[in-house]
């Protein structure tokens, strides 16, 4: 089921270049043989014809990766997530330590000595290589 | 071909103290890394491109050598001392590498995997110095027709041989070229999908995509599965008496090691058949000639030999289309074009005229990697027991700050950091729903050459089909494409890479 639907995606987004993305981020240009339209709409009708064709042959799925927690995951992306803007927003050094914290225990980690080792090994060692080595300033 | 004073000159750049420094330095990093299950070369490449920027082009590529190579050593560690494969190269290690180990003997079954590792390492590095300097005369010789027809050919064995099935790899590859699309057409120097981002103008940054995709991406996956380090114990090495690999016991592993090393060459050399495919097709081959003594899967080291020399092998002959036509043959040559890139370097043929120089200080420094690989793998196999202990919930996220910082540098502002972690998530949908990241990276990395080429091919051609009869390479390459496109969409796949 999902790799039918993992298909639909595909012709779903071939459609949505042809009808949107490409004549409105694109450049409608008159002459010459490859236009700026040429390639992205090839591979949006090439889309479309493999995501009808996903649909109705899915084939296998191959294998299954490390086993998931969607829920966990969806966590983890948005403190990251967060952690980058922040990071935009007051810089790195403040940013980093408490990132990574946050991090670690994410991990499940909850040895003190580890911990801190994971607070302080990244941010600690950029600092020394980018800013100190380096010279080039961090984020 | 480059005359013999440069290459001279090449050699003679690789033995350099620094250069020695750095490949040493790499080799460390990356039997570290591959002897903790999860990480792996791949994902340390990646991280470590960045880094590089400052560091001279020939030193930067060695350093990112060594790592490539100590990673694939490294990665036969966790197999043998806990069964867990260190990287997915060394899964076939594990099936006579662990009994052995088991039965008391893991210094000699780490051994033999070094030696085998290096042996095949070797032997593939070889044929690449020999080889790659004619097929780049050769590839020279192509004009843009071929060129297009080639990367056609390349994306229909990439598609076919990656992933789990023909369609999957089509629509990565697509998706590929796609992505590949955003940023000035070679054309007419007309803006596509850059949605007010003026950052997007030179398209998608190919070290933020790879780190994305390939760093990022696993160790969110990582993160978002682990709860608290439960590896097995680790068997100890002790390396004395029986536990000793002797010097009758590896030559008895010559033949093996050569047929490993052959296979992981040829296989290598095309682009999508990884080191994974290699091992097995070794052992399978090794297992088929099995003479009366310890029964493969019990402890048989000639089971070791054949899928370290075999899965080693794969890593030179895997920059023979990289440097021979500027098609990378796996997703560790994909990442070291970023890395040329980075220092302004085009791979391809034209790399033997143009930085011929850097190319044999390239081979050198991939000859001494394998000297330095054996050395460290030799005085630090007892240290690397510890590394696979090492806890993943304090390695993944000072990964993740490694990888922030380094796309960071690399890209110049935190529009890279946000285009990384936008790779990451495509990254992470694109595998639940079973399509092959690698084949979109490759065909990323080839998009903007694709559509340079083809664009000069509808020129040449004249938009007119018939002119391609003008250009006999061309056509047979393009029906090997699709001749093998038909052949894998019926299931004639081998071992997926």
């Amino acid at each position: 089921m999902m790799a039918r639907l993992s298909g639909l995606a595909v012709a779903g987004f071939g459609v949505l270049l042809l009808a949107w993305l490409i004549p409105v981020h694109t450049e409608t240009v008159g002459y010459g043989w490859l236009r700026p339209q040429t390639l992205p709409r090839a591979c949006a009708v090439a889309l479309l014809v493999l995501g009808l064709a996903l649909t109705i042959w899915p084939g296998p799925a191959g294998e299954p990766g490390p086993e998931v927690a969607p829920g966990r995951l969806a966590f983890v992306v948005v403190v990251v997530c967060a952690g980058i803007w922040a990071m935009s927003r007051f810089g790195f050094l403040p940013v980093a330590p408490v990132l990574a914290a946050l991090l670690v225990l994410i991990c499940g980690e909850r040895r003190w000595a580890w911990i801190a080792l994971g607070v302080g090994l990244a941010p600690v060692l950029s600092w020394l290589v980018v800013d100190v080595l380096l010279n080039r300033s961090l984020p | 071909m480059p005359d013999l004073a440069t290459i001279l000159a090449g050699f003679g750049d690789a033995f350099t103290l620094l250069n020695l420094a750095y490949v040493l330095f790499g080799v460390v990093i990356g039997q570290f890394v591959g002897a903790v299950p999860g990480i792996g070369p791949v994902m340390a490449m990646a991280i470590a491109i960045p880094f590089t920027f400052a560091l001279d082009p020939l030193v930067a590529i060695s350093f990112l050598v060594g790592i490539n190579k100590g990673g694939l050593f490294g990665g036969a560690i966790p197999s043998i001392l806990i069964n867990t494969p260190g990287t997915p190269d060394a899964a076939a290690t594990a099936l006579d590498g662990h009994p052995l180990a088991a039965s008391g003997k893991p210094g000699k079954a780490t051994r033999m995997a070094l030696y085998a590792s290096v042996t095949g390492d070797t032997f593939s590095d070889l044929v690449l110095i020999f080889l790659s300097a004619p097929i780049a005369i050769l590839a020279l010789r192509m004009g843009p027709v071929e060129v297009c027809a080639l990367m056609l050919f390349a994306f229909s064995i990439l598609a076919g041989l990656i992933g789990p099935s023909l369609l999957r790899g089509l629509v990565a590859a697509v998706l590929g070229v796609l992505c590949a699309t955003v940023g000035l057409d070679p054309e007419h120097g007309t803006p596509r999908f850059y949605f007010g981002w003026f950052e997007l103008y030179d398209g998608p940054s190919l070290v933020a995509v790879a780190i994305g995709m390939l760093a990022v991406a696993e160790i969110l996956r990582r993160m978002a599965a682990v709860t608290r380090d439960s590896q097995p114990g680790a068997i100890r090495v002790q390396g004395d008496g029986d536990d000793r690999l002797s010097l009758a016991e590896y030559l008895s592993c010559r033949f093996v090691m050569l047929r490993g090393a052959v296979i992981g060459t040829i296989l290598g050399a095309v682009p999508g058949l990884g080191s994974t495919a290699a091992a097995y097709m070794s052992y399978a081959a090794t297992r088929q000639g099995d003479d009366g003594g310890v029964p493969f899967g019990k402890g048989n080291i000639k089971g070791i030999a054949a899928t370290e020399s075999a899965n080693s092998a794969v890593v030179g002959a895997n920059l023979i289309p990289l440097l021979g036509i500027g098609i990378p043959g796996s997703i560790s040559a994909a990442l070291l074009i970023s890395a040329f890139k980075i220092h302004g370097i085009q791979p391809g043929p034209l790399l033997f005229e143009n930085q011929a120089r850097l190319i044999y200080g390239l081979f050198g420094a991939m000859l001494m990697a394998n000297l330095t690989n054996l050395i460290v793998g030799q005085a630090s196999l007892r240290l690397w027991v510890f590394a696979i202990r090492a806890p993943t919930s304090v390695i993944f996220p000072s990964a993740l700050v490694f990888c922030i910082v380094g796309v960071y540098l690399s890209t110049g502002g935190m529009f890279g950091v946000a285009l990384m972690f936008i790779a990451a998530l495509v990254s992470l949908a694109m595998s639940a729903c079973g399509f092959p990241v690698i084949v979109f990276i490759i065909a990323f990395f080839l998009g903007e050459g694709f559509e340079r080429s083809l664009s000069q091919t509808l020129v040449i051609l004249n938009g007119s089909s018939g002119a391609l009869l003008g250009h006999p390479i061309a056509l047979v390459l393009l029906a090997m494409a699709i001749g093998l496109a038909i052949w894998l969409g019926r299931g004639g796949r081998g071992q997926p890479g």
